[in-house]
């Protein structure tokens, strides 16, 4: 099985919310749809669920044309919607069966979903009387009811406490291990880092990076240094090239051209009788990623 | 059709429990058991013996007769008209008594004079609305007037008594509009407007409710759109013709226990004989045609707005188009003389279900009439579902600004 979107596209008027993107899901595993605010993230969604038609482009499932009738799909919408005056229990029934399940099924899958994310004692309250965080389990609980094949997460940690950011995380890497494909829409970088082995980055309805995140970052190279040390050590680097990116409390934060460049940088300072405390090479995080590749589009537009 | 069912029990049982549903309901009700209770109070009134002769009448009505046109008038009219005091007034005070008669419904007065040697009377009362029985009374003066004139030519008494009397009118209506018929196909046409009124309205808030708690983003995904609006308007549909059966069994028992002399409306009382089982069914179907029309057209008012404080003006369109059909129906069948609007609404979807019910009651309505009409109904539900589904998804995942007709025609889902 594979989720496979190719070459898909969606106007609104004049404007282009979605322009031929192209991403492909080939195994079970989270997946990381991320992009700035209007990248088009949310309208791709809704076409791959065939709520929004496409203008062009092919949206396949195992290789055939994606049909939801066909494929149990769930879904978080980034905003959240429950009826607030329907008892918690029985609105997840109404979407269990809405799903084609049996009233039976749905009440056992509804019991077994509300007590794996501990909010069983309010089973019979009113939605409306939850708070933010036991909303939200709800509203989880709503796309997972029916045992979803694939699965889309629409910002699934917007407004979680710690606790509960643990308990989902929990949840999709159980998810993941049951063979289950996860997107997962996001503005936080960390949590698609933490989460995600595949992304595309999507702005204003452009591609812009996309496959591994691994590769993608290894395509860059390292690309940082952090230096943790008691002294200034700044006029070295500047001396030497480097490029300090931040001053931090516990040390510098530097832009460098490669490896070799770090090495050379590590020898100065033990030539100096400087000994750092930590010293650490790293590829650029999918945040200064998402940054760089928005900012280089941008300037690539201004430039025509 | 498992889909629309889900969608139709759970709205259902959503609506059941609103406190709107609630409210209006047992509102209704007391409402209906009042106005039954109200009439007992009137009836006792009503049933009092008539005043003994001498005894303080309740009604005054002064005679001015100046030019002596009818001597001893006011004698010979207390005897017929027992709870009317005639009492002689002089012509000098016609002025005073005119101003106490605006200020007081029990008085009235009656002026004889003599126009180019024949008798004429002038009447005053407070309002057209009198209770007086002024076509009576005339009758009876005019009698008196016929008999006197005729005796003082030398007629026997008996043979101008026989002059003056009126001879009995009895009229029977050959075809089938009588007047039990009459009013209840008024009541029930009314009803028909505002049950397809507000329970199309209720769609539209329903709509607009989940759309406006956001639930709708889920529920999309979860169902077609198609099968989301068709359950919602089945089950308000059923929620409605609910609510009218709770109220009918509530008037039927208010009707039969407690108001005195069955149900009276403007002094013609109600007769439900015409309404027979084939007619009821009509009625039925009717009613479910109609409101399946409208609530296809609320539901997608419903689904334009991103807030139900924009509700109303959203609906507008659609109330305007209820009202104009209702108010053509009842110009067309309910008032005399409409015969070509009365067939134009017979045929028109949106007049029918408005103008058929009342024919139904009223005229023998020819089978072909019924059918025809029904299918146009059934085609135009169809068409319009058709449209409204597509609009609704267009509509339910739109926020922002309320959509326009245009963009909902211009969008491609």
């Amino acid at each position: 099985m594979a989720l496979t979107v190719r070459g898909v596209s969606k106007s609104f008027g004049e404007r282009k919310a979605v322009d031929g993107i192209s991403f492909e899901i080939p195994s079970p595993e989270i997946f990381g749809l991320i992009g700035t605010n209007g990248a088009g993230k949310t309208t791709t969604i809704r076409m791959i669920l065939g709520v929004l038609e496409k203008d062009a482009g092919d949206i396949l499932w195992d290789g055939r044309p994606f049909n939801r009738d066909e494929v149990r799909v769930g879904y978080m919408p980034e905003e959240r919607g429950l009826y607030p005056k329907v008892a918690v229990a029985e609105q997840l029934i109404y979407f269990g069966m809405l799903r084609g399940m049996p009233k039976d099924k749905a009440r056992a899958a509804t019991e077994r979903w509300l007590e794996r994310l501990g909010i069983t004692e309010y089973r019979n309250v009113r939605a409306e009387a939850l708070s933010k965080g036991n909303q939200q389990k709800v509203q989880l609980i709503a796309s997972l009811v029916h045992d979803p094949q694939l699965l889309f997460l629409d910002e699934p940690f917007s407004g979680l406490d710690p606790i509960n950011t643990d308990v989902f995380r929990d949840v999709f890497r159980e998810l993941e291990a049951e063979g289950k494909y996860i997107v997962l829409s996001s503005h936080q970088m960390a949590t698609v880092e933490e989460y995600c082995r595949h992304i595309v980055l999507l702005n204003r309805g452009h591609t812009l990076l996309s496959g591994s995140l691994h590769e993608i970052k290894s395509s860059y190279g390292h690309t940082h240094l952090f230096v943790s040390c008691g002294q200034d050590i700044t006029p070295l680097a500047a001396g030497m090239g480097l490029k300090l990116e931040e001053k931090k409390p516990d040390g510098y934060a530097f832009g460098i051209a490669g490896d070799a460049q770090a090495q050379a940088f590590l020898k100065a300072l033990v030539d100096n009788g400087i000994y750092p405390e930590r010293y650490e090479i790293r590829m650029p995080s999918l945040h200064e990623l998402f940054v760089r590749s928005v900012r280089q589009q941008q300037g690539e537009e201004e430039a025509v | 059709m498992k889909t629309i069912a889900t969608v139709f029990g759970f709205t259902f049982r959503e609506g059941l429990r609103k406190k709107t549903f609630l409210v209006s309901t047992i509102l209704v009700c007391v409402i209906l058991l009042v106005l039954c209770v109200i009439p007992n109070f009137f009836a006792d009134k009503e049933e009092e013996p008539l005043p003994p002769e001498g005894a303080e009448r309740s009604n005054i009505c002064y005679i001015i007769d100046e030019g002596g046109v009818m001597p001893g008038l006011e004698e010979v009219l207390s005897a017929g008209f027992t709870s009317i005091g005639f009492v002689p007034a002089p012509a000098a005070q016609l002025e005073d008594i005119r101003q106490r008669i605006a200020k007081e419904e029990q008085l009235s007065a009656l002026v004889l004079e003599k126009t180019q040697g024949l008798p004429q009377m002038t009447f005053y009362a407070k309002s057209f609305m009198s209770s007086l029985p002024v076509d009576a009374i005339g009758q009876t003066v005019k009698n008196i007037y016929v008999s006197g004139t005729l005796q003082a030519i030398g007629v026997p008494a008996d043979v101008a008594a026989l002059a003056a009397a009126q001879p009995e009118v009895d009229m029977i209506t050959l075809g089938k509009m009588e007047l039990p018929g009459y009013i209840l196909g008024i009541v029930i046409t009314m009803v028909m407007f505002f049950a397809i009124y507000m329970y199309g309205y209720w769609v539209a808030m329903s709509v607009a409710s989940e759309k406006t708690s956001r639930v709708m983003e889920t529920l999309v995904v979860s169902a077609k759109p198609c099968h989301i609006l068709l359950g919602k308007c089945l089950a308000m549909g059923a929620l409605g013709l609910f609510q009218l059966v709770i109220f009918l069994i509530v008037g039927v028992i208010g009707v039969t226990v407690i108001l005195p002399g069955g149900l009276v409306i403007g002094g013609m009382s109600l007769d439900f004989s015409v309404l027979t089982v084939p007619s009821t069914l009509l009625l039925l179907a009717y009613f479910i045609l109609g409101f399946a029309l409208y609530a296809l057209l609320n539901s997608v008012c419903g689904a334009t707005v991103s807030r139900t404080e924009d509700i109303n003006a959203a609906l507008t369109p659609v109330m305007m188009i209820t009202m104009l059909s209702f108010y053509i129906a009842y110009f067309g069948a309910i008032l005399p003389g409409g015969g070509t609007l009365k067939a134009i609404a017979t045929w028109v979807p949106f007049t029918s279900p408005f103008v058929i019910p009342f024919r139904l009651l009223n005229e023998a309505v020819p089978t072909g009439d019924i059918i025809c009409s029904m299918a146009i109904l059934l085609v135009s539900i169809v068409a319009i579902a058709a449209v409204s589904i597509r609009l609704y998804t267009v509509s339910v995942l739109h926020y922002g600004q309320r959509l326009k007709l245009k963009d909902l025609f211009k969008a491609r889902m």
